[in-house]
């Protein structure tokens, strides 16, 4: 029951108060960063990190269900999906002033940053500013690239959350990889 | 590109895949015609597209959950630098250790060639600029102190983002290692006290408090000095320390498990000692806080004083006075008991020392020492007089002092007295005793300054009755519409917002005559909050709209709205005394996440921002929060809330931003904050950890006491006052929701049941008894709990007490109901006699939801949160091991009548999504042993769906509830396939929740949400 405030900011906003879902994002960050520590923290190492069972969870978590309508928690996705964005892009951006810090200078640990670029084999600055881009001329194709990419959703998730067809998301998906991967590759 | 021209790629780009790849190139060169970078454009694309390996197709999101979770542990950033490395001007020369604040090296200053040591600050501690800084400041200061019992700052500077102080090089060791070889005795604790207390007067004198005095904070040189250290740091982190007996708990649910299994807390693996996790930084901690930091109260000197008669206790005793097994138990133990006299651990103490270490003690700090001189000069003067009685008895004089004098009559004696007499004993000289004089006459001043004031608080504030102590309550609208009240500081009208159909207006009510004016028309905007000027001729209002928000101003009798100010604004304002500022919160800025205090003139110029929060931490920025500028002009009062943990009330001075907490206990939820006229007092609108519905407290000021100012069931939201405070305005949410039988759910047959208004407590479940009885669950102070009466309404009574319960399913026979239930180990399943007696805990869950009991009366099916989604799962009745029946999400499970069927909703999306528009989540039924579904259906007609799902009574079909126009219908979905039929024809309200009896009623939970304006008046 303690989580009442984010239902009464969820219901706030769900009454019309579109605004309120702003003021999600503190505790939905606080959230999933308990539980992504959790995850990553288990013995269990066949249990890898799905990426929707986190998001499920921390709604879950957040939300008492018995008060708030389901429609939300598509937009809860995409709250998710655009934390990770920023702060995959925070933490390159970090990673680059430090840099500059010198060649002598002794860096921070940069492991967890480094492990993301592997990870991706992107830079993750230069796709977040193509990203930007792509969404000033196709801003549901930059929706695609963050749910899909940042947030870990699948095609059908995706097609859920926007409300728009699979093969749509697909199409949406193909061009907006090619295209992204065209400026990445400049 | 422009989106028409990327509408032209993109059809072209999708053409040309589909056609196989050697036509490709004919046909781009044909529909491009005479545009060839279209055609370069789609080509391009087109071989980025074929291009071969991977490309952004594993998503970034794992590794975003890493850097998340390195975040939450100060272990994952901390720098880890190996001997000789170079850092600035330093050398490293060997890690020395790991404090709370981070890593601690020793390191050679290559500039002047000496030892330093070099202490890092975690990035969880400098993350917060504004705490950063002044953490900063105050170690700056510290540093300025220069004296031989503080331990030297040279240098607090930055290096490539990594934060560090450098600071002298002690070698010996810290008074806890000391104390774990060495019982000191009495003259060497004084020795060790008086140079503590030496070094805390030299800074008490500059103004600064340590804040965190305890052995790993002092260090013995090996040639007897004494150096204080980490001046400062412990106010970086003190919220935590404010917060410790919650963290722990909070730290151990962390480190539960999410699966079902309740296997006992795991701990973190990586985590080498318990003060690398943040929960043992405070546990480290708490056995020296004083009182009033466990209170979470503003601190002074005199915390300092506390913590040193903790040390001196510990020193003579070898003991910590206040240590408890659990970090609740010594919060307790410092709020609550006296630790024994040091004698019971020492006999032989000297009554003296006895006496000081008391009066560090004393839970008041009123009646503590009140300034660390006073303490030093009494330790002082025991230590000669010691060493005087010691030489004494070593000439062979019998010394009457120093017999012990264990006798109640000695402590009777007054300090004064006893000062005086020590002073004759010890200090013959006359300049000292001149001194001493001196010092009583400043004290005596004192003294009757402090009197003086306490007979006039006495005298003055005394008389006026407690406000709000007894209250009457008028409604001032029923509509059920009324969103923000605010009254006008002569009480005579009383400002409105109307909200209806999605737009909102802004009415004006003549109190006396009930008389109302529309100020501002409906529109598509949100207020987020209405207030009076301090003259009461205008009305500043909040509003939320894309690109046209911000404060108005309008005069109250009608006119024009004019914008003060255009920034984006998350609260109600509230202006200074004088009217001539005022004050407002904002979310999300400067950056996402970030939230801050905001001061203005009145005319919206001069916008500067007075206080900060970064996550978890917020301002809390919603329409049913608020700042409260305080009637002296000094203070903004304002609600702070930790995500996922709790809120409080602090107050920040306008004139330096300083900040105290004003709620010694933390609370669930606080909006809305108030100040009374004579700052007796704040009001609040808050939820408290025990009554879990938003009511209006009073807070008194200082001391933090709260009390109730309504009582009831409702809701509230908003508080405006008026000049004299004996009048306030507020918003009431109602939810009028009660119980219904329907023969076959005939809405025209639906009658009422008596139980009253349950509350609106979405599938919270009502259920027929074979016999006929109700089982419901209905909405308490306590919060939801489970009734059950005879259909009649009689003999109504509570089944569940102490805990807060609902979804009731029934076995068979009526003889059991089980429910669930959140205590601090989670929601969980539940089992108790329907004739009463002790509740059963079943299933021990992360999340365990919707409890539906098998026909033969073995199993409870549910779903239960596991590995982060909703999976049905079956538990004996009887207790036993819970054994999962689906793999896939689902959730909402009923069993059919025959028992050979489970029927639930789920979704391939993942979890619980009931999306009108893309109608997402289905139904499904599957056999009772589990497995694959044998049927699977649509959810239809959209609506706002809801989570109740139950079988039709002939077990032909499955029903669930479907909102229309804020009407609620029972739909049935036949199991033989064919479209869904609405069943019930109600007209009007909601239903929460619903059930068939087996004599065919459909038994349910209907009625309405109402949000009004209503006037409290001071009865006194």
């Amino acid at each position: 029951m303690a989580d009442e405030g984010v239902t009464q900011l969820l219901l706030a906003w769900g009454a019309g108060d579109r605004t309120a879902l702003d003021e999600l994002l503190p505790l939905v960050f606080d959230e999933l960063r308990r539980l992504a520590g959790r995850y990553l923290r288990r013995e269990h190492v066949q249990q890898t990190l799905q990426p929707t069972a986190l998001v499920n969870e921390a709604y879950l978590r957040l939300v008492d269900q018995a008060h708030v309508r389901w429609q939300n928690r598509a937009h809860f996705f995409g709250i998710a999906a655009h934390l990770m964005r920023q702060i995959l892009v925070d933490h390159a951006r970090q990673r680059m002033a430090d840099k500059r810090g010198g060649p002598d200078q002794q860096r921070l640990s940069l492991t967890q940053a480094e492990r993301v670029v592997k990870q991706t084999e992107v830079d993750v600055l230069a796709l977040n500013e193509a990203l930007e881009r792509l969404a000033a001329f196709d801003e549901q194709q930059g929706r695609v690239v963050e749910l899909k990419f940042f947030g870990g959703l699948t095609i059908e998730e995706i097609a859920e959350v926007l409300g728009i067809s699979h093969a749509t998301v697909e199409r949406e998906w193909k061009l907006a990889r090619a295209w992204l991967r065209r400026e990445l590759s400049d | 590109m422009t989106p028409e021209r990327w509408q032209q790629v993109k059809a072209l780009f999708h053409a040309a895949l589909e056609r196989e790849p050697r036509f490709r190139a004919d046909f781009l060169v044909h529909a491009c015609g005479t545009d060839p970078d279209l055609r370069a454009e789609v080509e391009s694309l087109i071989s980025a597209h074929e291009e071969e390996g991977s490309f952004i197709d594993e998503p970034a999101v794992v590794a975003a959950a890493e850097l998340l979770a390195a975040g939450e542990s100060d272990a994952d950033d901390a720098v880890e630098l190996q001997a000789g490395q170079q850092f600035g001007a330093y050398e490293i020369v060997a890690p020395l250790g790991r404090g709370g604040m981070g890593e601690v090296y020793l390191a050679a200053d290559r500039r002047l060639g000496r030892k330093v040591a070099l202490k890092f600050l975690t990035a969880s501690f400098t993350r917060n600029a504004e705490r950063l800084r002044r953490f900063e400041q105050e170690a700056r200061a510290a540093s300025a102190l220069n004296h031989p019992n503080i331990l030297t700052i040279y240098e607090i500077g930055e290096v490539a983002g990594a934060h560090f102080i450098a600071t002298e090089f002690i070698e010996g060791e810290t008074l806890r290692q000391y104390l774990r070889r060495v019982r000191p005795d009495a003259d060497e604790s004084l020795r060790i006290t008086i140079q503590i207390a030496d070094a805390l007067a030299a800074a008490h004198q500059a103004g600064i408090v340590h804040r965190d005095i305890k052995p790993e904070n002092v260090m013995l040189r090996p040639d007897g000095y004494i150096k204080l250290l980490d001046f400062g740091l412990a106010k970086l982190v003190g919220l935590r320390v404010a917060d410790c007996g919650l963290r722990n708990e909070e730290a151990e649910t962390l480190m539960q498990s999410p699966s079902s299994n309740p296997q006992p807390a795991i701990r973190d693996p990586q985590s080498k000692n318990p003060q690398s996790t943040s929960p043992g930084v405070v546990m480290g901690t708490i056995n020296y806080m004083s009182p009033e930091q466990a209170r979470g109260l503003a601190v002074d000197a005199r915390t300092d004083i506390w913590s040193l008669g903790v040390v001196l206790y510990e020193c003579v005793t070898g003991r910590e006075p206040f240590a408890g097994e659990t970090p609740s138990d010594t919060l307790a133990n410092i709020l609550q008991r006296e630790p024994p006299p040091l004698a019971a651990h020492l006999p032989g103490t000297p009554a003296e020392l006895e006496r000081i270490a008391a009066k560090a003690l004393r839970k008041d700090r009123e009646a503590r020492y009140q300034g660390v001189k006073d303490m030093l000069l009494d330790l002082r003067s025991l230590k000669q007089e010691l060493e005087f009685a010691a030489k004494l008895e070593r000439s062979g004089v019998p010394n009457p002092r120093a017999a012990r004098d264990p006798s109640p009559a000695a402590d009777a004696r007054t300090d004064e007295n006893r000062q005086a007499t020590t002073a004759a004993v010890v200090t013959p000289g006359r300049t000292r005793a001149a001194r001493r004089t001196a010092l009583f006459a400043l004290a005596a001043v004192g003294l009757l300054l402090a009197t003086a004031f306490a007979v006039y608080r006495f005298v003055y504030l005394r008389p006026r009755a407690a406000p709000f102590q007894s209250v009457k309550l008028t409604r001032l609208t029923n509509t059920g519409k009324t969103i923000h009240a605010a009254i006008s500081p002569d009480g005579r009208y009383v400002a409105y917002v109307h909200s209806d159909a999605g737009q909102q207006s802004l009415w004006l009510r003549q109190v006396s005559a009930a008389n109302d004016t529309q100020i501002i028309p409906p529109a598509r905007v949100g207020y987020w909050g209405v207030v009076f000027t301090p003259d009461g001729n205008s009305l500043y209002y909040s509003i939320k709209a894309r690109g046209q928000g911000g404060v108005f101003r309008i005069p109250v009798l009608g006119g024009t709205p004019v914008r003060v100010l255009s920034d984006e604004i998350d609260s109600e304002i509230s202006f200074a005394p004088d009217g001539k500022r005022f004050a407002y919160l904002r979310g999300d800025y400067p950056t996402r996440g970030e939230s801050g205090l905001f001061i203005a003139n009145a005319d919206g110029s001069g916008v500067r921002q007075l206080a900060a929060r970064q996550p978890p931490e917020f301002f809390i920025p919603i329409f049913f929060a608020a700042p409260s500028w305080s009637p002296d002009g000094e203070l903004i009062a304002c609600p702070v809330a930790r995500a996922g943990s709790w809120s409080n009330v602090i107050a920040v001075r306008v004139r330096d931003g300083h900040e105290q907490v004003l709620t010694p206990q933390p609370w669930a939820f606080v909006g809305h904050v108030h100040w009374l006229p004579d700052m007796s007092g704040l009001l609040l609108v808050a939820r408290s950890q025990e009554v879990l519905n938003q009511q209006l407290w009073l807070l008194s000021y200082p001391d933090g006491a709260a009390r109730r100012v309504t009582n009831d069931l409702d809701d509230y939201r908003s508080s405006s006052l008026t000049a004299d405070g004996r009048r306030l305005a507020t918003i009431q949410d109602t939810s009028l929701v009660t119980l219904w039988a329907a023969p076959d759910g005939d809405a025209a047959r639906a009658a009422e049941l008596p139980a009253g208004n349950v509350g609106f407590l979405q599938g919270s479940g009502v259920i027929s008894t074979p016999d006929g009885r109700i089982v419901y669950c209905t909405r308490t102070e306590a919060g939801p709990a489970i009734w059950i009466m005879d259909a009649d309404g009689s003999n109504r009574r509570q089944l569940t007490n102490g805990l807060a319960a609902l979804e009731p399913a029934l076995t068979p026979d009526g003889r059991y109901v089980v429910f669930a239930a959140y205590t601090p180990q989670g929601r969980n399943l539940w089992r108790m006699s329907v004739g009463g007696g002790d509740a059963v805990r079943l299933t021990g869950g992360a999340a365990d939801y919707a409890p539906a009991v098998s026909p033969d009366g073995q199993w409870v099916v549910y779903s239960s949160l596991t590995d982060g989604r909703l999976t049905l799962w079956k538990v004996p009745v009887g207790g036993g091991a819970p054994a999962q029946l689906t793999d896939r999400l689902a959730y909402q499970p009923a069993v059919s009548p025959d028992g050979k069927w489970i029927a639930y909703a789920y979704s391939d999306l993942g979890n619980a999504q009931l999306d009108p528009k893309t109608a997402a989540t289905r139904l499904a039924v599957m056999p009772f042993a589990g497995g694959a579904p044998t049927s699977t259906f649509d959810i239809k007609p959209s609506g706002t769906a809801q989570t109740t799902l139950r079988w039709s009574p002939d077990g032909r079909a499955l029903d669930y509830t479907v909102v229309n126009n804020n009407v609620s219908n029972v739909w049935r979905q036949p199991l033989a396939g064919g479209p869904p039929k609405q069943i019930t024809d109600f007209k009007d309200k909601l239903i929460s929740t619903f059930n068939w009896s087996r004599d065919h009623k459909l038994v349910c939970a209907r009625g309405l949400l109402l949000r009004d304006a209503v006037l409290i008046t001071d009865a006194h």
